[in-house]
């Protein structure tokens, strides 16, 4: 019996912003799939928000896709924020250096306010 | 016992003092293998037996690091290098095999003398072999003290390293030294006789323990594998603090062989970048890596395509 890979990415739409909310484990399973649908995403938008709140672990795999996410947004010109990380993440982030080019917020409401905000000056 | 030989990233300078090094060594466990065998010929004691295996052992293990570090300084081409981090596991493996046999030696004839009892050790072999030991245990009980001295001084893997094998030499001397010293003593006992079988099978089952560590570390060592979460995430921590001199990642392969960690990074560069610019962040993210994991290769490719 195969074990099914637990991630859910619900993609969701505010005020022209794209919102993604990653729930489960981003791992060497379930980090491919995921790849194809946020970068689809990024594609397609300029503006993103990963909420990160019920992502509730995160391996090397899963860091190299937001490496990777990262890097193609940077060739966009998208902007990437990411919000409501959890400690476990949060630690992965820092000791990986990730934080030096990463847009944190701390809540889903802070990411979008300061998304929103930048839809209006544009 | 185990040497750690193909870590070090410089071969030229590191190899060459390490092959005078184990040279040095290899002579001293000659002369230690002429003493313990002719101890061990001229006496009827089970410990004499087990320290001639025992130093016999050490020689082998010498022997080899010594003919694999031999190999590696004269190079092949380098066409076997991926093969190079294999041979001290397989080393490792065949003194793991003759450590056993060593074992099996020691208590068999231990249990020989045990069950049949009445053997009493003698000749001029105790003799050379306590000289031996008294010799053996002025030097190891002196470089003991003072790499303890030092290691508190200046605390690292490597003086701690060489603080616990001094001892455990110390230690071993004074073993046998005991040993032999109470068959004589209480040679007038009938019991006595069980004193020198006992004591070999303390040394057997120290062979023993340190065989079982050589087996699971070389068997595991000597399966390719992907590299642990901790070495993966010091790859992305490297690429991370370089996030602005690339276009984008698109792969990255890594496996580990014996001692040794390949890792291949597959990066898209600007492409109005100069070729020059580009080698140089190629080379420094490489000699970051390399710096940060021990015992790798790191190739980095320009690439357009994901590379899975």
């Amino acid at each position: 019996m195969s074990k099914q890979p637990n991630l859910d990415i619900v993609h969701a739409e505010h005020e022209g912003i794209q919102v993604l909310h990653l729930t489960g484990r981003l791992d060497t399973v379930t980090s491919p799939d995921a790849e194809n649908r946020i970068l689809e995403v990024i594609e397609n938008g300029d503006l993103i928000v990963i909420n990160l709140k019920e992502l509730v672990f995160i391996s090397s795999s899963g860091l190299r896709l937001i490496l990777v996410i990262m890097k193609r947004a940077k060739k966009k010109q998208a902007r990437v924020i990411f919000s409501a990380a959890g400690e476990h993440v949060l630690k992965l982030f820092e000791i990986s250096n990730f934080l030096e080019f990463l847009e944190l917020a701390e809540t889903l409401e802070e990411a979008l306010e300061r998304a929103v905000a930048d839809v209006r000056e544009r | 016992m185990r040497e750690r030989l193909l870590m070090s990233e410089n071969v030229d300078i590191e190899g060459a003092s390490k092959e005078k090094a184990l040279r040095e060594l290899l002579l001293a466990g000659l002369a230690d293998v002429v003493i313990t065998t002719t101890a061990f010929l001229l006496a009827n004691s089970s410990v004499l037996l087990a320290d001639f295996l025992k130093t016999l052992i050490e020689l082998i293990a010498i022997t080899l690091s010594w003919v694999a570090i031999r190999r590696i300084n004269l190079g092949g081409g380098k066409k076997y290098e991926y093969g190079l981090g294999k041979l001290e596991n397989i080393s490792s493996l065949f003194v793991g095999m003759v450590m056993l046999l060593s074992f099996l030696i020691i208590t068999i004839n231990a249990l020989r003398n045990i069950l049949v009892p009445g053997h009493h050790i003698a000749g001029i072999g105790i003799w050379i072999s306590i000289s031996a030991q008294v010799v053996y245990f002025g030097i190891n009980g002196a470089l003991y003290f003072k790499n303890k001295r030092l290691s508190k001084l200046s605390p690292s893997p490597l003086m701690d390293s060489q603080t616990r094998l001094f001892m455990t030499r110390f230690i071993g001397n004074i073993f046998i030294l005991l040993s032999l010293g109470l068959s004589i003593l209480l040679s007038a006992f009938k019991w006595s006789s069980y004193i020198d079988p006992a004591a070999s099978m303390v040394i057997a089952l120290s062979i023993l323990s340190a065989t079982l560590g050589i087996f699971s570390s070389s068997l595991y060592d000597l399966l390719d594998r992907t590299l642990e979460e901790e070495r993966q995430i010091v790859i992305l921590a490297e690429l991370a603090r370089h996030f602005n001199e690339y276009e984008e990642l698109h792969g990255i392969r890594s496996r580990r062989s014996g001692s040794r960690v390949y890792v291949e990074i597959y990066l898209e560069f600007d492409p109005e970048k100069k070729v020059a610019e580009v080698q140089g962040v190629i080379d420094r993210l490489r000699h970051s890596i390399e710096e940060k994991l021990q015992g790798s290769r790191v190739s980095i490719a320009m690439t357009t395509q994901s590379v899975s």
